[in-house]
């Protein structure tokens, strides 16, 4: 298959690929901390999920934008919990949400 | 923080270790095995195991999936990434991982094209910022993130971005857990149960600890609070005469798991053979490939890997650190030869490895114990 990635590529969509090629991963895992740091470990590696807060929908794109309780904002895939509103907060692991929160205090 | 720090209160968690001492038995020993990473971190983190009496054990399970990652594995990640023009995105702690001959990292240093992801859903908008060129993301993890792999592949294929690949190391969490119960070398008394895979595969999978070997299990979840919680529910399952699974987490974890989520991963991966494993060799169904349904998104089938079983270093015991059967500092190169810095183990990476959380935090009262 990478043969036919290769032909296709070589064929027709050459130039199409945009001059900054800084990634927007590297902003999101800067933008969202802890994340992957090999300093202070990956969160990711180490099964470790953060619970943010829905801030807005993208339903036709199954996304949404959270963010956790210091203002860092990521986008979570939300196909495995929807549907979500607004508000309604996640635990999220490798930028999905893979279970609902309810708060409860320790008895 | 809300409902953390509640998790962390240090009054109710002197009260928890006060009735952890009265539910032990003087003069018996227990051996609990925390098999998720992340409750080793927590554990050598907040000193759980100075709040512990005496005879409570604490073994460091199989559940961080960097260290269990097998030294060819990284060769062929590493022999991908060199292939002409492709990026190669995998996630933080993998990039250290050492090979046969170096780490993606030193890889990186050669001139191939490596990029550190946080998500999945991150190396899809790297294939589809560079469509020019293909893009392999290193898919690791245990039930906790194959989900999120599954769902940016579906979503690669309902987009029609044919660039991405993904090499496939996602692992599953029962089969390791099996064969540790059936080890001639280890004797457990309890399980403290993985509470982020259980919040995917549900709290059902693991009733055949209780059932078929009659052990007790709780899972739990991460704050110091919750692991003190599962180890006094265990404690009291012994008391008691009982043998069950119970959940510690019940306010994340539903008993049956998340449906969904393990409908997209039926959908998208299928059972390997056999996959191997650090320290344990190979396991039977235990490692997931994509399904044919995704064949054309594998990138083992798409470009041609090495693989080839190399054998772990010989000074490094990775393998007895991972079954518990020894501890990190009992390891001969443990903070000599093996460090953080320039790890030789997978254990020392990182930091849920139990090498890596005990030397962050755990050794300097064991230098205080020698002094």
């Amino acid at each position: 298959m990478a043969q036919d990635f290769q032909t296709r590529r070589i064929l027709g969509s050459m130039g199409e690929h945009p001059e900054n090629i800084r990634d927007e991963a590297q902003d999101a895992a800067s933008a969202l901390a802890p994340a992957c740091d090999y300093a202070t470990g990956c969160i990711t590696c180490g099964d470790v999920a953060i619970a943010l807060t829905v801030l807005r929908l993208d339903e036709g794109r199954g996304l949404a934008l959270c963010a956790d309780e210091d203002g860092r904002s990521e986008t979570v895939e939300i196909d495995l919990v929807a549907p979500v509103a607004p508000g309604d907060r996640l635990l999220v692991h490798a930028g999905t949400a893979i279970a609902r929160l309810t708060e409860e205090a320790p008895q | 923080m809300k409902y953390v720090d509640e998790f962390r209160d240090p009054a109710l968690g002197e009260v928890l270790a006060g009735e952890i001492l009265g539910l032990v038995e003087p003069g018996r020993h227990y051996k609990f095995m925390e098999v998720c990473g992340g409750h080793t971190h927590s554990i050598y983190k907040y000193g759980i195991d100075d709040l512990l009496p005496a005879n409570v054990e604490l073994v460091h399970g199989p559940g961080c999936p960097v260290c269990v990652i097998p030294m060819g594995r990284v060769d062929d990640a590493i022999s991908l990434a060199h292939e002409p023009e492709v990026i190669f995105t995998c996630f933080g702690d993998m990039l250290r991982v050492p090979g046969s001959a170096g780490t993606l990292l030193d890889a990186k240093a050669e001139g191939a094209d490596i990029r550190m992801v946080y998500s999945p859903l991150d190396a899809l908008r790297i294939a589809k910022t560079n469509p020019e060129r293909p893009v392999v993301f290193f898919a690791i993890g245990f039930e906790t993130t194959a989900p999120s792999t599954a769902l940016t592949l579906k979503r690669a294929k309902a987009e029609g971005v044919a660039n991405f690949f993904c090499m496939c190391n996602h692992v599953t969490i029962v089969p390791p857990l099996r064969a540790l119960l059936d080890s001639p070398d280890l004797r457990l008394d309890g399980f403290i149960g993985p509470g982020h895979v259980s919040t995917v595969v549900g709290v059902r999978p693991f009733s055949f600890i209780p059932d078929e070997y009659h052990k007790p299990i709780a899972v739990a979840g991460f704050e110091p609070l919750d692991v003190l919680h599962a180890i006094h529910m265990i404690l009291t399952q012994l008391k008691q005469g009982r043998c069950e699974v119970e959940n510690q987490y019940a306010r994340v974890v539903p008993w049956e798991g998340n449906p969904r989520a393990l409908q997209v991963m039926a959908e998208v991966f299928e059972l390997r053979p056999h996959f191997e494993w650090r320290g344990m060799g190979f396991i039977s169904q235990s490692g997931l490939k994509l399904s044919e349904a995704y064949a054309d998104m594998d990138a083992e089938i798409a470009y041609s890997v090495p693989g080839i079983r190399i054998a772990d270093p010989k000074a490094c015991q990775c393998g007895e650190v991972l079954k518990g059967v020894i501890k990190p500092w009992e390891c001969k190169v443990f903070g000599s030869g093996c460090t953080p810095e320039r790890p030789i183990g997978t254990c020392m990476v990182s930091s849920e490895g139990a090498c890596a959380a005990y030397y962050n935090y755990g050794r300097f009262a064991r230098e205080r114990e020698v002094v």
